[in-house]
C-alpha cells in the first residue's frame, strides 16, 4: 500500500422496510451528515466522493447524477462502483485505494438503496437476456438450490441454521441502526416462520431495506487527529463466470471468497482466522450461507460449521463474534450492505459500537458477497500498518 | 412574502414510474448458432474448452477460466441429473406467461449429461417430495420449436426405478 488510510467516521441511517418520508437523495443526505458529523468535518472538507448503488433495482437512470448532489458532490470527482451485491465493499475499497494513492486525503464513500420503491426482481433478471431471464428464479430460489447441495453433503440441519438467525436477529436488538431486531427470537420461532422454498423460512433471508450507509476515509496527517482509527490493511476483490450454472458446488467450493480470504490472509499474516481475527462482519443474506463462509473464510474445518455455531463461539461474548451488528439478516439495503459491513466493523474499532461492542476487537474482517460471481474481502486492524 | 416549508402531517406522496419498454439484444455468434441448431435438430450443445476440457451450456465464445477461444460445439444428453433441488412456495412470474406462476412447485439444478455447468429449471413431478439430489430428469421441449430459450419447457422427473431399466439396457 503507498501509505496508511483509515475510516475515521462512519454515518447510517435506520434501515427499515419503508422509509416513505424521504426520497433516495434526502436518505444519503442523511448517512452523510451523520458520518461527517462523526468524523467532525464538514462537506468542504471531502476531496473525492465514491457512491454504490445497484443498478434497476428502482427503475433509476444516473441514480449518481441525482444522488451526487446530496452526497455533497458539487465541483468535486465523484463516481459509481456497482458489482451487484458486493458494491458496497467494492465502493469501499476504491475509496481506500484513492487514500491510499495519496491523490486524495479525505474520500466519501456511500451507499444507498430503497428497496420499498419497486420492482427489484427486475435488476436480477436481466442479466444475459438471450438465456437468464426465463430460467430465473430469484434470489431465494437459487439460494435455496445451491443450499440443499451444501446442506446435504455437511449434513447441515435446519436448526443449526435457525441458530445463524437467532444471532443475527438478537444482535439486531441491540443495534439502533438496524431493520429487524428480537431480543426473544428462538429456533422454534424461525422454523415455524413459512416456508419460502425448502429449506429456506422467512426468517432465515434477509429484509429488503431502505437505507443509506457512509464512511469517511483519511490518509496522512489528518488520521493523527483520531483516537481510534480503523486502519485498512487489505483488501481482495474477485469476479467469476457469469451464469449461476457455472459454479460448480457452489456453497460448498466457492473460489471466489476462498482466494481472495487467502490473498487477505497472506498479506497481513494471518494463519489461524478463528483465533487471530477478533470480529468478522460478513455478508450473509441467508441463515445457511453463513455457515458456508464460516469454512470458506477458514473459520473452522469443512463439514463442522454447523458445530461451530452450535458452540456459541460466533455471538457477542465469544471467541470470534461474527456479524454483531445483526448483519445482513437484520438489515439489507444492498447498494448499501457492503458499506455497512466495513462501517460496522470501523465502528467496532472505533470503540463506538455501545451494546454490541466487542471487548478487545482490534483485528477485523469484512466480506461481500455479489451473486456467487464476486467476492470482496478487507481486513482492518486498530494497529497502524 | 417568503414562507418556510412546512413539516405536515399528511400523507407522503409518490411518484409512480410504469414501464412498458422493450429491447431488442443482439445475442453473438455462438448463442445465434446455438439457438439455430436447437431448432433444426431438438438438440442442445455445450461449447468445450481445449485447454481444461470443460464443457460449458450455455456455450460461449472464450472459457473464462483459461481465456482461450472455444470453437467446438459437443451435443449434449437429453437427460440429465439433479445436483440440488427446492420446494418453492412463494409467487413468482412465470416468464412464459407473465403470469404468477401456481405454487408449489419444484426448482432443479440440473447437470445435462455432458455437461460440466448446471442450469436452473422447473421440475415436472407429480409429488414434489418424491425428488431427490441424483435423480433423472429429461429434457421437455416446447413444439414447435422457436429457436430460443423458452424451447425449454422444463425437466420430467424420471422415477428412479425406470430411469434405472433404461440405464441397464448396454
Amino acid at each position: 500500500m503507498a501509505r496508511p488510510v483509515a475510516i475515521v467516521g462512519t454515518g447510517q441511517t435506520r434501515h427499515s422496510k419503508a422509509r416513505l418520508d424521504v426520497h433516495q437523495g434526502e436518505m444519503v443526505r442523511e448517512a452523510v451528515d451523520a458520518a461527517l458529523l462523526d468524523a467532525d468535518l464538514s462537506f468542504q472538507d471531502i476531496d473525492a466522493i465514491v457512491l454504490t448503488n445497484m443498478e434497476l433495482f428502482e427503475g433509476r437512470a444516473l441514480p449518481e447524477l441525482w444522488c451526487g448532489e446530496f452526497a455533497g458532490g458539487f465541483a468535486k470527482p465523484v463516481m459509481k462502483v456497482a458489482t451487484g451485491g458486493t458494491s458496497g465493499t467494492s465502493g469501499a475499497i476504491v475509496g481506500l485505494m484513492q487514500a491510499a494513492s495519496g491523490l486524495f486525503d479525505k474520500v466519501l464513500v456511500v451507499g444507498w438503496e430503497k428497496h420499498s420503491e419497486g420492482s427489484t426482481q427486475t435488476g436480477m433478471s436481466l442479466t444475459d437476456p438471450a438465456w437468464d431471464r426465463h430460467i430465473a428464479s430469484g434470489a431465494i430460489g437459487n439460494f435455496a438450490l445451491s443450499i440443499s447441495q451444501f446442506a446435504e453433503a455437511r449434513g447441515i440441519t435446519p436448526e443449526q441454521a435457525a441458530l445463524v438467525a437467532v444471532k443475527a436477529r438478537r444482535n439486531g436488538a441491540l443495534n439502533p441502526n438496524a431493520h429487524l431486531g428480537d431480543a426473544e427470537i428462538t429456533v422454534e420461532k424461525i422454523l415455524a416462520s413459512p416456508m419460502l422454498a425448502e429449506p429456506i423460512h422467512l426468517l432465515d433471508m434477509c429484509p429488503q431495506s431502505d437505507g443509506a450507509a457512509a464512511l469517511v476515509i483519511a490518509g496522512g496527517d489528518i488520521v493523527n487527529r483520531y483516537k481510534n482509527p480503523a486502519w485498512f490493511r487489505a483488501s481482495a476483490t474477485r469476479h467469476d463466470q457469469p451464469y449461476i450454472g457455472d459454479h460448480d458446488q457452489r456453497l460448498l467450493k466457492m473460489r471466489t471468497l476462498r482466494s481472495a480470504a487467502a490473498e487477505v490472509y497472506r498479506k497481513v499474516g494471518i494463519t489461524d482466522p478463528f483465533n487471530q481475527i477478533d470480529v468478522a462482519e460478513i455478508y450473509e443474506p441467508v441463515s445457511y450461507v453463513e455457515l458456508a463462509w464460516y469454512e470458506a473464510l477458514g473459520f473452522c474445518e469443512e463439514g463442522q460449521s454447523g458445530r461451530l455455531i452450535e458452540s456459541g463461539k460466533t455471538q457477542i461474548g465469544g471467541e470470534l463474534p461474527v456479524n454483531p451488528s445483526g448483519g445482513v439478516l437484520c438489515s439489507n439495503p444492498v447498494g448499501a450492505t457492503g458499506v455497512i459491513r466495513v462501517a460496522e466493523i470501523a465502528k467496532q474499532l472505533h470503540k463506538k459500537a455501545g451494546a454490541y461492542q466487542v471487548d478487545g476487537a482490534a483485528q477485523a474482517l469484512v466480506t461481500g458477497y455479489g451473486v456467487y460471481a464476486w467476492s470482496d474481502v478487507l481486513f482492518f486492524s486498530g494497529d497502524k500498518p | 412574502m417568503s414562507m418556510k416549508m412546512q413539516n405536515t402531517d399528511t400523507e407522503y406522496l409518490t411518484a409512480e414510474i410504469i414501464m412498458d419498454l422493450s429491447w431488442d439484444v443482439d445475442i453473438g455468434q455462438t448463442m445465434t448458432d446455438f439457438f439455430h441448431r436447437l431448432k433444426d435438430e431438438k438438440c442442445l450443445y455445450g461449447s468445450r474448452c481445449g485447454s481444461c476440457d470443460r464443457v460449458y451450456l450455455p456455450p460461449r465464445p472464450i472459457c473464462g477460466d483459461c481465456w482461450v477461444e472455444m470453437d467446438e460445439f459437443v451435443p449434449l444428453g437429453l437427460q440429465g441429473t439433479i445436483i440440488g433441488k427446492t420446494i418453492c412456495y412463494y409467487k413468482i412470474l412465470d416468464s412464459l406467461t407473465g403470469k404468477p406462476r401456481k405454487t408449489p412447485f419444484v426448482l432443479g439444478l440440473i447437470q445435462l449429461d455432458g455437461a460440466d455447468t448446471t442450469l436452473n429449471h422447473f421440475v415436472d413431478v407429480d409429488d414434489p417430495a418424491k425428488v431427490a439430489i441424483g435423480d433423472r430428469v429429461e429434457t421437455i421441449f416446447r413444439e414447435p420449436l422457436q429457436g430460443n430459450v423458452g424451447d425449454i419447457i422444463h425437466f420430467k422427473w424420471l422415477p428412479p426405478s425406470e430411469e434405472k431399466g433404461t440405464e441397464d439396457v448396454s
